[in-house]
């Protein structure tokens, strides 16, 4: 270690040896990390409360990417469900399919008939 | 002591917290304070950083001493709270230069003043270098960690320390040098 070594030494340990912590604030650290401890041996249903309780009550950090990634699952889903129903009602099975007969009589007495349509008719 | 204070925080004893914040708690702040250059942000750095051992307790392994962990955290968190700062300085240009270290009497604006017109020295230069090289000058020189434990808190090789404190020093001289003649010229 050379001079310039020592001095940089000397001087940083002076310039921050007054630098600690009030006994107020140690206590509130302590305080703090004790509730943490105390957090983290809780059940997890008493977590989830805790959780919702807070979240209910206040201002609450969300992770916006597990929101975006349900988001888009969602989305994608919903997306792929509609593009298949669509695909039903232009497909439509043939016991769905009736036939419309009309039939006129005597005296212009007119009888329209329905008629199922079997499947492979069509 | 070290196992004393990982056992009784994994089976939640307030000892065991008063044990943690008495052996580390003005170290690290001094260690955050050197890097940061603020000591509020220091006093920040070191509650997040002691939270965070509470919360993460059950995952410490040891693969690396309890110490070597803590600086680990406290320097990850430090790094975040430098680049939150960035945005504090962007909106608030004015109380930039109060940010400055101001060391631990300066509650009053005429003591903060003084601070001011004098610099605070080293931290002074030390705060105008990347932060990659302050992390390493404070813990070698405040610290007075080997290579090796620097290696290992910061998951760097040994090599690469060697090279940072190499340049970091250097820069650190030339901005001393820079102050000083400034202030006698």
């Amino acid at each position: 270690m050379d001079n310039f070594d020592k001095y940089i030494k000397q001087s940083l340990q002076e310039e921050v040896y007054d630098v600690q912590f009030s006994s107020e604030k140690k206590a509130k650290l302590q305080q703090a990390m004790y509730g943490e401890l105390k957090k983290r041996r809780e059940k997890w249903w008493a977590r989830a409360v805790r959780k919702f309780k807070t979240f209910w009550s206040s201002t609450y950090e969300i992770d916006l990417k597990p929101v975006a990634a349900a988001a888009a699952v969602l989305f994608i889903f919903t997306g792929a469900v509609a593009f298949k129903s669509q695909l039903n009602v232009n497909a439509p099975r043939a016991k769905n399919v009736y036939m419309q007969q009309v039939v006129t009589g005597p005296g212009d007495n007119t009888k329209i008939i329905y008629i199922p349509v079997k499947e492979g008719e069509i | 002591m070290e196992a004393e204070i990982i056992s009784g925080l994994k089976k939640g004893k307030e000892e065991a917290v008063a044990l943690l914040v008495d052996k580390y708690g003005d170290r690290m702040l001094r260690a955050a304070s050197a890097i940061t250059g603020d000591q509020q942000i220091a006093e920040e750095v070191v509650q997040d950083t002691f939270l965070q051992v509470c919360k993460k307790i059950d995952s410490f392994n040891n693969e690396s001493s309890l110490q070597t962990w803590i600086y680990r955290i406290t320097i990850n968190t430090a790094k975040n709270y430098i680049r939150g700062a960035w945005f504090r300085k962007v909106s608030n240009v004015e109380n930039d230069e109060i940010a400055s270290f101001s060391g631990p009497h300066a509650d009053n604006p005429e003591d903060k003043y003084i601070q001011k017109e004098e610099g605070s020295g080293v931290i002074l230069s030390l705060k105008k270098l990347p932060r990659k090289y302050r992390e390493v000058l404070v813990l070698y020189y405040l610290e007075e960690l080997s290579i090796k434990e620097i290696s290992n808190i910061l998951k760097q090789p040994e090599g690469s320390i060697k090279s940072k404190l190499s340049r970091g020093r250097t820069m650190l001289k030339a901005e001393i040098g820079k102050k000083r003649g400034i202030e006698s010229g």
